[in-house]
């Protein structure tokens, strides 16, 4: 059974214009507002990141040790931290690990090897067993 | 992670890719065939969105496309 709520997201989705058949100002003017629909995730606290232009985004029941490293979607051509913050807030929330979710080098501009340079301040020789790498499209 | 491991870089305890892009090829035949149910993307869309970030990298490198 479908919800009421599911078939009015498929209803709005269906009709609003997909980003990926703009031009890059609107695709990256719509990717700051890819979560606009979206609830707000309880209890987590955000926190810049500076030295890798992202967020430290912490649940209220941390264990205090582990921490998912989240590369937000858009396939480096838009979004940013901000604009993917609750999907991170729910996902640190369910695994009750602080997130960080690094700026990404957009691209076109970047002639940097594909999916490389802004990760590695943030993974050059930081890893642990409680870091776990995940990320969207 | 594949840059990761090239390097030497130690790696996580795991990756969790969430509906991950692994072809910027976009030679499944799904890109079509799922093309009217599809609500966010299209194929030609894709298409451009990976040229921005490929800049005129063969789209079939590993290190683009992991499929």
């Amino acid at each position: 059974m479908v919800s009421p709520e599911a078939l009015k997201l498929n209803e709005i989705l269906r009709n609003a214009p997909k980003a990926v058949d703009m031009d890059l100002a609107h695709q990256r003017e719509a990717g700051e507002h890819a979560e606009d629909m979206t609830s707000e995730p309880g209890g987590v606290t955000y926190k810049d990141a500076p030295a890798v232009g992202g967020l430290w985004a912490t649940p209220q029941n941390w264990d205090g040790e582990s921490a998912i490293v989240y590369l937000y979607g858009g396939g480096y051509v838009i979004s940013s931290p901000h604009s993917r913050r609750k999907l991170a807030g729910h996902l640190t929330n369910a695994s009750r690990a602080a997130r960080s979710s690094p700026a990404t080098t957009w691209r076109p501009s970047d002639p940097s090897p594909p999916r490389s340079k802004t990760r590695r301040p943030i993974t050059g020789g930081c890893w642990t067993r409680g870091i776990v790498q995940s990320g969207s499209s | 992670m594949l840059k990761l491991r090239e390097d030497g870089t130690p790696l996580p305890a795991g990756g969790v890719p969430i509906s991950p892009w692994v072809d910027l090829a976009c030679t499944a035949e799904t890109l079509e065939a799922n093309a009217a149910a599809d609500l966010m993307a299209t194929k030609a869309g894709l298409m451009r969105m990976a040229g921005q970030y490929l800049e005129g990298a063969d789209p079939r490198t590993p290190l683009a496309s992991t499929l």
